[in-house]
Parts: structure tokens; sequence; C-alpha cells
């Protein structure tokens, strides 16, 4: 099976500050890789190259053989990549639905006339969209709070509403920043659970969590940034018995006290 | 929208439709005309600063490009006054697609000085170009406006007309707020790099709302220029921007309805308050501040609150924070 989204030789620095090395890895259809690496380690900047907001020093992305690096984030998310971030940034002060709805902007075709007339075509397509849009939002288990204010959500609501928005761009690939960060036991095993099911629909899902326990549960294959650089690349199993993955989590000495 | 509401906006448009009818004489007709042409250039704003939070403070600068340039194609060239008005309209919408040039890169304090350079170019222009506009002597002798072989010249007229077109900008207004490129704008507004991410062209969407709001200012500007049958550059300072301006604020930003009411009645308050000789810059001024400090949404909220309080509890008032 072929990669849907592959990464060769990227590498980008701030100034002095080298936050990713050489970095190359895939992610095949159906899969979810997961992302994980101590605090600094150059996840988030990888999937900020990934999405276009930063332009990589040297390397590519492809997406289905396509390179991405070079485009705009909006072409990127059109292309079929979409993401959520790590600090939550919603549309605050609109609706719920408004931020799913948001999410499928490029998928709508009436141009600006036909809206400004009310055209049949125009209304009949944004009323699929709502459809669409409140089904996605019961999948991700926000039913009916469509029109509550994005902000009014408690954290973890807000965190789905970004999922919901990503899909809403019908992705091939989403990338997912740390989502079940601030959730309790409870949320994490309801977002296990939604990240297994948009697998099985065929989706490509790339990962970045410190929350090991839904790494375990959920991830096909797991890759370890340590400054900046892959150090390892597997299986949930491998990945925790390699010695130099504990070096960089616990320092130097406790691969051999943890066993 | 609740159907009591549509009932009542329709019963408001509808009185306006009859009130030159009733007016007492035509300035009062003249000064609800000045105003439908404000309200037409404030809803390129909501359009502009409440839905896409890209602000303008010289947006006078497109009405006077819409006025001169219709003006000096129906006078200079000879053109027929309606397709004057069209190049007038063009002209306009062309400068608002470059001015959201520097919005693609500027924001907040930075891009609104910007739009007062502009407002300040194109008013120097008006002044210092005596060859075209006729300098601070002002451009006179401008034709009325004839449509379809009809010439619109009485005060009653225009009326409506404004009205009408009025009517169709609110409509359009509406529902573009309501489409998918509403929302867009309003994501820009909210978080410009989340709105990117989500697949939005932010250029092009910044650029629409120039050109929408270039549009409504340049058509009111050129059908006033054919109303006053008369132009001057005093007429068209930073202050009239400012006004725009405040226009949207107090109409509520993101309402077109909102902006249009304020935009009329902000045009009609001067004129009742003449009786104030000199005060009434002062009187106004306090309005205008009343009405954007004071929590008006909810203290409407609240007083929802009391009568519902009332009619149920009998007397007793639910003092309790109202959030919406």
């Amino acid at each position: 099976m072929g990669a849907v989204l592959q990464v060769r030789g990227l590498s980008k620095s701030f100034g002095g500050i080298v936050a990713l090395r050489d970095v190359s890895l895939h992610a095949e259809e159906k899969e979810v890789l997961a992302i994980i690496g101590p605090n600094g380690s150059g996840k988030t900047t990888l999937l900020n190259v990934i999405t276009g907001v930063y332009r990589p020093d040297a390397g590519g992305v492809w997406l289905n053989g396509e390179q991405l690096v070079g485009l705009t984030p909006a072409q990127i998310c059109i292309k079929g990549v979409a993401r959520t971030f790590q600090n939550i940034r919603l549309f605050k002060r609109l609706t719920v639905l408004d931020n799913v709805m948001i999410g499928q902007h490029h998928r709508f075709g009436a141009g600006l006339a036909r809206v400004l007339l009310a055209s049949r075509a125009s209304r009949g397509e944004e009323a699929e969209f709502e459809v669409e849009a409140r089904a996605l939002l019961a999948k991700v288990g926000l039913a009916g709070l469509e029109d509550a204010a994005a902000q009014s959500l408690p954290y973890a609501k807000q965190r789905l509403l970004e999922i919901a928005r990503a899909l809403a761009a019908a992705p091939k690939a989403l990338l997912l920043d740390e989502p079940a960060a601030g959730m309790n036991s409870e949320e994490i095993v309801h977002l296990e659970a939604l990240v297994r099911s948009l697998r099985e629909e065929g989706l490509t899902v790339i990962m970045i969590e410190h929350v090991m326990d839904l790494v375990r549960e959920v991830a096909d294959r797991v890759v370890v940034l340590n400054y900046g650089a892959k150090i390892a690349e597997g299986s949930f199993a491998e990945i925790e018995a390699d010695p130099e993955v504990i070096e960089a989590y616990l320092g130097k000495g406790a691969g051999s006290c943890s066993a | 929208m609740r159907p009591e509401r549509l009932k009542a906006i329709a019963i408001v448009f509808g009185l306006l439709a009859a009130a030159p009818l009733f007016l007492p004489n035509r300035y009062y007709v003249y000064i609800f005309n000045r105003g439908f042409a404000n309200a037409l250039a404030v809803i390129g704003l909501v359009i502009l600063f409440g839905m896409g939070g890209q602000i303008s403070l010289g947006h006078i600068a497109f009405f006077t490009l819409g006025a001169y340039t219709s003006a000096i194609f129906s006078v200079r060239l000879g053109w027929p006054s309606a397709a004057a008005v069209l190049a007038g309209v063009a002209l306009a919408s062309i400068w608002g697609a470059f001015l959201s040039v520097p919005a693609f890169k500027l924001s907040g304090p930075f891009l609104s000085i910007c739009t007062v350079a502009f407002g300040e170019v194109v008013r120097l222009l008006t002044i210092n170009l005596v060859s075209l506009t006729n300098g601070p002597y002002g451009f006179y002798g401008i034709p009325s406006l004839i449509l379809f072989g009809r010439r619109i010249g009485s005060e009653k007229a225009w009326y409506f007309l404004l009205w009408s077109l009025l009517v169709f900008a609110i409509l359009a207004a509406a529902r573009l707020k309501r489409s998918y490129i509403g929302r867009a704008l309003a994501a820009i507004r909210e978080d410009e790099t989340a709105a990117e991410v989500m697949g939005i062209n932010v250029r092009a969407m910044k650029t629409l709302a120039f050109v929408c709001a270039a549009f409504c200012a340049g058509l009111a500007g050129a059908l006033y220029a054919h109303m006053s049958g008369f132009l001057s550059p005093e007429s068209f300072t930073g202050e009239q921007s400012f006004s725009l301006f405040s226009m949207t604020v107090v109409g509520g930003q993101e309402s077109v309805l909102g902006g249009v009411a304020a935009g009329v009645a902000l045009t009609l308050l001067p004129e009742l308050m003449r009786f104030l000789q000199e005060y009434y810059i002062m009187i106004f001024s306090l309005i205008v501040l009343l009405i954007v400090l004071l929590p008006l949404e909810s203290m409407m909220e609240r007083a929802k609150m009391w009568m519902a309080g009332l009619a149920r509890e009998g007397g007793k008032v639910p003092w309790g924070r109202c959030s919406k």
C-alpha cells in the first residue's frame, strides 16, 4: 500500500535553533501514526511545516505523490490535509455549527452572484452542507450544541469541535496536535473510539500525543522525535523497549533501572 | 428569523416607503435621501469591518471617487448619467481592490492609518486636480439622473429610488452574511491563521470585502452627485469618514439592519437638533458615546428578563447576571 502522506529529509531551523533535523516519515491509508517525544522535540513544528504554516529549509512533503511544500496553508487544506491545534484555535465567538461549516468552506461552489441572488443552487448547497455539518457534530459527540458559542464549550468539547471542523474539510490526512490534552479518562476513551472509527472510514490520522494510554490503544505505528530528529519508529511495544527512547524521556542510565 | 420580528421589520419598511407622503416639506425628504445614501455606504462598512474585521477610516474616499467620477464622466465627457454612475461605481470598486493589498500584511491600527492616508490622498486630489474637479470652487451643473428614459429630478423620486436600492442592498448583505462567504469573513476576523489553515483564501476574501465596501460607498457617492447636482471637497473630509465609521459601530458592527438604522438616524439627528445651535455637536457626540458605551444588548436582555419575571412571579425581579 502506498503512503498517503510522505515526509522526506525535512529540516527547519529558527535562527540558531534546529527544530527539525532531516526528519523522514510516512503514513499509510487507514493508519494511525502517533508522533511522540519530549517537549521541544519539534513535533508541532513538524505539523506546521506539513500544513504550510512554516516553509522547511530542506526536504519535502508529499500527499499521494503530490508535493505540498511551496503551497499556502489554504491550498494544502484544499488538497486534503486538515489539522487541529495544540492551543485550541476555534472561532470563539461563532456558533459551534458555524465553526464546522467554516471547515467546509472550500467545498462550496456557488459564486458571489448566486449567493447574493440566493439562487436555488446556492440555497440547496447551503442546506446540504448544514445537514452534513450536523451529522459530523453528532459523530464527534456534540449533538445538541449546534447553536452554542464555541467559547462556551468545556475544554474537552472544544477539542472535539476542532476535530469536527477539520473533518468538515473532507481531508485525506487528519493531523491531530495533542487531542487528549486536558481530557479526563472518560473523555479519552470517547476520543479513542472516535479515532478508531475515523481509521475504519479510511482516513489517515497523524497524531501528536503525550497521553501514552491513548497512543497504546489506537496507534498502529509510533515515531519518536528528540531534539528535532527521529530517534525511533515502530509499534508501541517496540518503542517502549527502545533504550534510546527511554533515555530521551528519563535520562541516561534509566534504561537499566526501568527493566 | 422569527416571524414576529420579520413582521416588525416589514412594517418599518412599509412606513418608510410611505414617508414622503406625510413629511411636511421637501427639505425633510432631502435629508432622508442623504440618510439613505449614508446607510448604503454603511452597509459596505458592515461587510468590511463588522463581518470581516478590516478597518477603513478613510471610507468617504470611495464615496468621493464614485461622486466625482460620475460627475466628470457626465459633464466633461457627456456620458449618459446612468452610464456615468456605473463608471463611478466601477472606479471606486477597483480602488477598493487596490486598498485591500496593504490589508494582506497590515491589520488593526496600522491598517487604519493606511486607510486614513488613502482618504486624505483622494481629498487632496479633488482639491488640486482643478482641471477635472474645479478644485475648491466645487463641481456644479451635474445633470440629474435619467433611468430607463425617466428623469429622477424631484426629492420624492430620489427617495423612492434610494429606498428601493437600500432594500436590495440590505437583502444582498444579509444573504452574504449567512453564506459561506460571510462565515469565511467572520473566520478571518476571529483568527486569520486558523482561517487560512481551514482552506480559506484569506487574501481573496479580504479583496472581496474591500470591493463590496467600495462598491456600496461608490454607488452612494455616484447617486449623491446627481441628486445634489453640486460637489465640494469640503463635504468629503476625514470627519465624514469617521461619521460613517461611527454609524457602523452604533448600529452594532455586524448587523446590517442596525447599520442602516444608525446611518439614517445619525443623518437625521443633527437636523432635528438644529435648535441647539452651537451646542448640537456636543450633545450629538454625547448621544453617540452613550450608545457605544452603554451595554445596550445586555440592558435589553435584562429588561426582557425583568418583564418575564413580572409576568411569572407577580412583581419579583430576577436581578441575576444574564449571559448570552
